[in-house]
């Protein structure tokens, strides 16, 4: 009786036992430490960055969505020029609620004391419909092995790596397919309506800002202010062409939440159309995401702080 | 430690080997030091609270077992022995609702009184032990028991420790009677394949409940109730329809873990549900949700305070006035006024709960007296299903009351579901992206509503008195292993979404 019931329960336990033997083997994000080499951050990297942060030694946050990506090529010069050891905790998709979030968790679980932090954020991140929060999950994922193995994130990273070199050639396939999209003026622009009518339809037509958001952001600027912590938010641009077509359509202020946060901290805007980095339309490869000179100037002045292309917000006003 | 956590996973396995390879005898060591260690995983700082509890209770009982034991042998001294009971009955009663009101209700009636007062009041504050609602009554109804000399005292304190302490039980109930659990509790039989089978499946079906669909709903349920000023008509009232069924998907769910870990061990712990939401009244709809705090309501507060001196008096005065038809009537709307409030009071210190628990009290009164007027007849087709539905609505304008924070805010809930618009697509557009989002992606989507139908379907045929585990069990054996360990897999890969804590816990 009493081995019929073990012998079931372990048939039963058994893929789950062979599927966690062959995870452990393959481990996705360097977890268990097995493999040197993980598939990195192009599968889920908000799950490398936080583990990352337990266990590196740094002592300065730099967060942002997918754009911010692209900013692993300035860290060290960020680190140069300011003596700092940043991590770049930036993620695709990282909306308000996430980074308030993840901020809170880096500073309770860095091993160095913070004293700095740059939030790259900006309107659209603001968006009530939009807020979510994946990284109170990935903390659970990170800090139990069992549930790090057991998630539908990590399988979908674990089969992803399992195919490591078919994925690599696909991705190459579209920045390739990009770049060529981007060597065409009206292909671009339609390519922006695709994006923005996709963004209008699920997210954007019934914009909210999300005053939870802005007040949490604003008690983290306090916490910072207590513990000597400096902050600083950005704002990237849009291209051109997107502040029009929002324009056509809806009468949103794109600078109220900054009136309201640069009460209480500076702000550092490129999120207005006289900005000079919008117009680079050959830069955008999206009407978000954008690289080449613009990148480079927008990091620059991210690195420096010295306002060229930026305007500065301080205590409700451009400065 | 929560049931659906890997750490207790780990714990009940354990446990469980141990509970084997142990001799007969020991079995209840094992389970009492699982308990204790329980504790010291959850919240090792209450069992100060639980250790108090149960000697108050251990001498209270032992000192009116030997009044008893002495009752037969004097018997001029006979009306001084129920005298002396009675009174250690009542301290046994004072000291553990004292405990009670000292960590739960203190600051909700200071706070009352002292407003009532114009005096300033400061709180207190005190993690409120876990379980404590559901030991205390467990050990109060023991208690009684004995007073009533229903059964013998328990000797071995630990043993009656480990009644009061006993892990699966602990967080969330039922509200176990000693003497339905006392046989195989300090004797527990031998691991039997059929029975730990089922209490396993039992786990894993109440695990599902609360991963799958109880999780998920919550997420639609707090869009409403946090944001309830935004929303009118059906819409808000949407939020406490899917509050009736997270609710039941998490307190049911819990209990079927609580029972299934338990009946792996041979223990049988009594059902707290019963298909409530087919429920045709709402008297029904108490005799089939949380069934183990209604039978205690009725068996240790309903009946003492309708056979009480004062209402035995008042009764006898109408009956001898001719008023018949009002002796039925107003004792029993007394003493389900004061069961309601005490029901109401039971679930928290909160203005909410005792306006719910007066808002039930206020209709079975009604329908109490309905009933001495009009009889009820046996309904069918059509009319038992209005009936459900009606019943059902009645059920979620309570949780509106219920779940809200504060009084205020559950009467705007209400005025809100009968002004504006009763239905407005926008708001079911930005609702859907907004739980579409939350709720994680497709997968998660669909998992929700697959296990939301699975769920209602399950619930719907139990009702109908078919047996559904009978009817798994007697399927092809490859297809009954190859099902279970992709569910296993389903319910692993859920874990990592879930918010841990249980409602019921916090009362």
């Amino acid at each position: 009786m009493k081995r019929k019931l073990y012998l079931s329960i372990a048939i039963i336990l058994f893929p789950a036992m062979i599927y966690l033997v062959i995870f452990f083997a393959n481990d996705p994000h360097g977890y268990f430490q097995v493999k040197s080499n993980s598939t990195s951050a192009e599968s889920h990297p908000l799950i490398e960055n936080m583990l990352e942060w337990k266990n590196g030694h740094y002592n300065a946050i730099l967060i942002g969505d997918s754009r911010m990506g692209a900013f692993d090529a300035y860290i060290d010069d960020l680190n140069a020029y300011t003596g700092k050891n940043y991590k770049n905790m930036s993620y695709p998709g990282a909306m308000a609620t996430e980074m308030n979030y993840l901020i809170r968790w880096c500073l309770d679980n860095s091993q160095e004391h913070v004293d700095s932090i740059i939030i790259v954020s900006g309107w659209y991140n603001f968006n009530e419909l939009l807020q979510q929060n994946r990284v109170e999950s990935t903390k659970k994922i990170i800090e139990n092995p069992f549930t790090y193995a057991f998630s539908v994130d990590n399988l979908r990273d674990f089969i992803i790596s399992m195919k490591k070199d078919e994925k690599t050639d696909d991705t190459e396939g579209e920045i390739a397919e990009d770049i060529s999209l981007s060597d065409n003026l009206t292909s671009k622009e339609d390519s922006f309506l695709t994006t923005f009518n996709g963004m209008w339809n699920r997210y954007l037509s019934g914009f909210e800002l999300s005053k939870t958001e802005i007040d949490e952001l604003i008690n983290i600027s306090y916490y910072c202010k207590d513990h000597n912590i400096s902050l600083v938010f950005v704002v990237p641009p849009w291209v051109d062409w997107f502040y029009t077509e929002l324009e056509s359509r809806a009468a949103y202020d794109m600078d109220d939440y900054k009136r309201i946060l640069s009460q209480y901290f500076d702000i550092i805007d490129f999120e207005f159309i006289e900005c000079q980095l919008c117009h680079n339309t050959q830069d955008f490869s999206d009407v978000s995401h954008f690289h080449g000179q613009t990148y480079e100037a927008f990091a620059r002045e991210l690195i420096t702080g010295e306002p060229i292309y930026s305007r500065i917000w301080n205590n409700g006003n451009v400065k | 430690m929560v049931f659906n956590s890997f750490l207790f996973f780990g714990f009940f396995a354990v446990t469980g080997l141990l509970f084997d390879v142990v001799k007969q005898k020991w079995r209840w060591i094992v389970l009492l030091a699982a308990s204790l260690l329980f504790i010291a995983f959850s919240a090792p700082k209450g069992i100060i609270f639980l250790l108090a509890t149960c000697l108050i209770t251990y001498f209270c009982t032992i000192s009116i077992d030997r009044i008893y034991q002495n009752d037969g042998k004097v018997e001029t001294r006979k009306e001084s022995q129920e005298f002396k009971s009675r009174i250690i009955i009542t301290l046994d009663i004072v000291l553990n609702l004292g405990i009670l009101f000292a960590t739960k209700y203190y600051n909700f009636f200071g706070e009352i009184v002292a407003n009532i007062a114009h005096k300033p009041f400061s709180a207190i504050s005190i993690i409120l032990p876990l379980g404590i609602s559901f030991y205390t009554f467990m050990m109060i109804g023991y208690a009684i028991d004995i007073y009533r000399k229903e059964y013998r005292a328990q000797t071995n304190f630990w043993k009656l420790f480990l009644f009061a302490s006993y892990f699966p039980q602990l967080i969330d109930g039922p509200i176990s009677r000693y003497n339905d659990v006392q046989g195989t509790l300090f004797n527990p039989p031998d691991i039997e394949y059929k029975r730990c089978r089922d209490g396993l499946m039992l786990f894993a079906w109440g695990l599902f409940k609360k991963l799958c669909i109880a999780d998920n709903i919550a997420i639609y349920v707090n869009m409403i109730f946090g944001n309830y000023q935004d929303y009118h008509g059906l819409i808000v009232f949407s939020g406490a329809v899917a509050y009736a069924f997270y609710i039941y998907a998490d307190f049911s769910g819990c209990i079927d873990m609580a029972r299934g870990v338990s009946r792996y061990f041979g223990i049988e712990l009594k059902d707290n549900f019963n298909h409530p939401y087919f429920a045709e009244s709402v008297e029904e709809f108490w005799r089939r949700w949380h069934i183990t705090l209604s039978l205690w309501f009725k068996d240790y507060l309903f009946y003492p305070v309708l056979r009480s001196k004062l209402i035995s008096r008042m009764s006898s005065k109408m009956r001898k006035s001719g008023h018949k038809k009002l002796n039925r009537i107003l004792p029993t709307s007394i003493a389900l006024l004061v069961v309601w409030l005490f029901t109401g009071l039971w679930h928290g210190a909160r203005g909410t709960y005792v306006a719910w628990g007066l808002y039930y009290g206020v209709i079975l009164i009604a329908a109490n007296a309905i009933s001495v007027f009009r009889k009820r007849k046996e309904k069918t087709g059509w009319n038992k299903a209005a009936s459900i539905f009606f019943t059902f609505i009645v059920i979620c304008f309570g949780y509106i009351i219920f779940n809200s924070t504060t009084i205020a805010s559950a009467f705007q809930m209400l005025k809100n579901v009968f002004s504006g618009p009763i239905i407005s697509m926008a708001i079911i557009k930005k609702l859907g992206i907004l739980f579409y989002k939350q709720v994680g992606a497709t997968v998660y989507f669909a998992i929700t509503v697959i296990s939301f139908i699975t769920f209602f379907l399950v619930d719907y045929l139990q009702y109908k008195g078919k047996n559904v585990y009978a009817w798994f069990f007697s399927r092809k054996k490859i297809t009954k292993y190859v099902s279970l360990a992709l569910f296993v897999l389903l319910l692993l890969f859920m874990m990592n979404r879930t918010s841990g804590d249980f409602t019921y816990m916090q009362f």
